[in-house]
């Protein structure tokens, strides 16, 4: 690669360091992993900058080298199964629709479980973590999500909609558990 | 609008996701029902606690080192010399300005809606898709207000493209001629769309063609679509991606609630 292709890849590619690490952070859980993820995500992402057509979105593009290294390199060297533990129509995810959540459920959320919200997030198995990361964290669109994990666009809606119950409702019943809200139904 | 049908839309909502006519209907049913506003306002609530976790998560220090030696070893002995990195952006701006003047300057022949449309969407596929904070540059609102020139759709405009989750990538306050006048492009991470604003001296004879003060106008160039105003001596554009985008901030600027 000439110099002024990697100075234009530098300059597109280093002001989303941080973002790529804190998301590998959160798909590998561990900041060692993290470095290497992202580290190979971007030489990877440079090798193949001259495929990358100038004027799209970048950070989507890197991304999806991000995502793919994760899932091919690391993931596949994990514990983790390559598929969801439960399937749609899981009983163990809450139900579509979910009343109001009250104010005191909200603070609780803020004063108490920063480092219950990690473990949360790490219990949520990666087909579901990964669109829940790129949405709430990054803010990819929904379109931009699904061409990254290259699922379909109704899949992706799906699985961030469940995240979210999901990691609401193991918040809120381990704050209930742990006496940080008192033993009550949300209204 | 039922309450069912609000909250059957909640997560693309919060999410930005809905279609102009189909969000308006969100908004007003939450202006009418006390009940789902509260839902709505507590699951945005609950996602901001959850992004508020994530925020301040950096990388470490030593990583970019780290990512530039390998990239280095990949790449080969390929880094120019100081001097060498330090003109070439030098150059590159010499020929940005030279390409400022050309655009818009006096003596051009006679300008055109379609002829600045034309102009401004060739700047705007120029531009670095990059985005950074909108304070690294000149803060647009002080910049305006201190030159006096809240003139015609700036201030509705620029409002509208930031609700719309757009954030600044560069921003330029001296334009053609010397004249002070603002560029700026930015990018949506919703939409994956940039766009470039501009405000600047109408051209002479521009409102021969064109009388000030008739609304919006807007006109495709290629897959671009710039939306023009023109008024107060001023002309204010934007040039937009795509003919989606572009009616997105159309039906923003022209709703009451903007």
């Amino acid at each position: 690669m000439n110099a002024p292709d990697r100075k234009a890849f530098e300059e597109l590619a280093y002001p989303l360091l941080d973002s790529a690490y804190r998301t590998a952070l959160r798909m590998t859980g561990q900041p060692a992993s993290a470095e290497d993820l992202v580290q190979e995500a971007f030489l990877r992402a440079f090798r193949g900058f001259a495929q990358f057509q100038r004027g799209s979105n970048f950070k989507a593009w890197l991304f999806r080298i991000l995502t793919n290294v994760f899932l091919n390199d690391y993931r596949r060297k994990s514990r983790e199964p390559q598929t969801a533990d439960f399937s749609e129509t899981d009983p163990a995810d809450p139900a579509p629709g979910s009343p109001a959540i009250r104010a005191e459920e909200i603070e609780a959320i803020r004063t108490h479980l920063g480092d219950e919200l990690s473990r949360a997030l790490d219990r949520l198995p990666s087909d579901f973590r990964l669109p829940f990361l790129l949405s709430t964290f990054e803010e990819f669109s929904y379109k931009e999500i699904a061409e990254i994990l290259e699922i379909p666009i109704g899949t992706v809606m799906s699985r961030l909609f469940r995240a979210r119950r999901m990691l609401r409702s193991e918040l809120l019943e381990y704050a209930r558990a742990s006496g940080y809200l008192k033993d009550q139904k949300p209204t | 609008m039922n309450c069912s049908n609000a909250r059957d839309r909640l997560e693309r909502y919060l999410d930005g996701e809905l279609e102009m006519e189909s969000n308006l209907e969100v908004v007003g049913h939450l202006e009418a029902c006390q009940g789902c506003a509260s839902v709505f306002e507590g699951e945005r609530k609950f996602l901001d606690e959850i992004r508020r976790h994530g925020e301040g998560i950096a990388a470490p220090g030593p990583l970019r080192g780290r990512i530039e030696r390998a990239i280095a070893g990949d790449a080969g002995p390929a880094r120019p010399w100081p001097f060498v990195r330090a003109f070439v952006p030098a150059a590159a701006a010499a020929v940005l300005l030279a390409l400022f003047v050309s655009i818009f300057s006096s003596g051009t022949a006679a300008a055109s809606p379609d002829s600045i449309a034309k102009q401004a969407a060739a700047w705007h596929d120029r531009r670095p898709s990059s985005v950074v904070p909108l304070s690294s540059g000149p803060e647009l609102a002080s910049f305006f207000s201190s030159k006096g020139r809240k003139s015609c759709l700036h201030e509705k405009l620029v409002n509208a493209s930031m609700n719309y989750g757009y954030r600044s990538a560069c921003v330029e306050n001296t334009g053609p001629a010397g004249d002070p006048t603002c560029w700026w492009t930015a990018a949506c991470p919703k939409s994956g769309c940039r766009m470039t604003h501009a405000c600047f001296k109408a051209p002479p004879g521009l409102d021969q063609v064109w009388p000030p003060g008739h609304g919006i106008r807007t006109v495709t160039v290629g897959n671009r679509t710039v939306i023009m105003g023109h008024g107060n001596g001023m002309v204010c554009l934007f040039v937009m991606d795509n003919r989606g985008e572009a009616d997105r901030l159309v039906l923003a600027i022209n709703s009451p609630r903007d």
